[in-house]
């Protein structure tokens, strides 16, 4: 455990947020004073948050391990939330704007544990509905916080995005949404569309066919209680088995590999 | 992890119990020889040229290594995940109960 949030801890802190390409046009916004300019404004709260986040390195490296623990569920939430929340405040007053998506893309995908990840994902949503770039937020909104409010936001989405490949993507997340909140009957409907309508939608690799389909067998093959689905396959000498040789047996079925 | 499961192999010889990998290692001419070193004896199917992204753990929606499933004398999966004390366990339970 401490390993891996050791792990986490410094990809966050080593890596930069990734520049952001320039993107097509957007309501431009109020011609502004140069040292206002809300993209200075955004890069000066980006270089701030670089700077606490390795001077935070810095401390967890020479911490020990009671501090280590402090320092990432306490620290680095706060640290997150506090550079969050004048993101925020910026993107808000210039909505719509590259700088507000710029903005709210770091707040979603980078400010780990950051309580108002929920708003900037909502304000997203609303502003950059038909961007075709929304897909990719959809991903990540894939893997959680799972809330009501992001499944609506997920519906509108659906309904009002021309680009099948965003609608695609926030169906697939709608289904993970559903997962996580522990609605089967949702998961199966949005996924089951997934598998219909978006198959050839492609995903981080690959496209999301053979990961809905993943998804759907984990649902309605592999919960507790269920008869495992057999297993056929070559042994590591090569030799043919089956997992259903071993009935009669407790089995532990352990996905493993030497790395 | 080969230490644990080392000793849960042992431990329980000659009981109504299995423990059977899902490899995802790519070369298994080079996994021969950490066979032989760690002393693996329980029997594991291989996931294919493809490793992690073979056919058993795309079917089964594997996401992390290691994931455990425990399944109990009538096939049926009872728990997901417990690994070191917990696995055991999940394991000694399943086994009194068979036995009751």
């Amino acid at each position: 455990m401490v390993l891996c949030s050791s792990l986490l801890f410094t990809v966050s802190l080593a890596t930069a947020p990734p520049p952001m390409e320039p993107t097509a046009p957007c309501p431009a916004p109020a011609r502004v004073q140069a040292d206002d300019d809300p993209a200075d404004l955004l890069e000066d709260i980006m270089d701030e948050y670089q700077e606490a986040n390795a001077e935070l390195g810095q401390k967890y490296r020479s911490a020990d391990a009671a501090d280590r623990k402090q320092i990432i569920e306490v620290e680095l939430p706060k640290l997150s939330e506090s550079f969050a929340q004048r993101v925020l405040k910026l993107t808000s007053a210039h909505r719509g704007t590259d700088v507000a998506w710029d903005g709210l893309s770091w707040i979603v995908g980078r400010a780990r544990g950051a309580a108002c990840q929920g708003d900037a994902l909502l304000q997203m949503f609303k502003d950059f509905g038909k961007d075709e770039r929304i897909g990719d937020i959809c991903l990540t909104v894939a893997r959680g916080p799972f809330t009501a409010d992001t499944v609506k936001a997920l519906n509108k989405l659906i309904k009002d995005s021309p680009h099948k490949d965003v609608r695609g993507r926030a169906t697939f997340a709608l289904a993970m949404q559903y997962k996580g909140l522990e609605d089967q009957k949702g998961f199966i409907k949005q996924m089951s569309l997934v598998q219909k309508k978006y198959a050839d939608v492609p995903y981080t690799r690959g496209t999301l066919g053979p990961v809905a389909e993943g998804a759907m067998f984990e649902v309605e093959r592999l919960q507790i209680g269920m008869v495992a689905p057999d297993i056929a396959g070559a042994d590591l000498q090569g030799v043919d088995f089956k997992l259903s040789d071993y009935l009669g047996k407790v089995v532990v079925i352990d996905f493993w590999g030497n790395w | 992890m080969y230490p644990h499961e080392r000793s849960l192999v042992k431990r329980l010889a000659g009981e109504p119990f299995a423990l059977i990998g899902v490899n995802s290692d790519k070369d298994l001419e080079k996994l021969q020889d950490v066979l032989v070193e760690e002393n693996i004896t329980w029997r594991s199917f291989w996931n294919g040229p493809d490793g992690t992204g073979g056919p058993i753990s795309t079917q089964w929606n594997v996401r992390g290594w290691p994931t455990i499933y425990i399944l109990d004398h009538e096939g049926k999966i009872r728990f997901k995940g417990p690994r070191g004390e917990a696995m055991d366990e999940a394991v000694d339970q399943l086994l009194a109960e068979m036995k009751a």
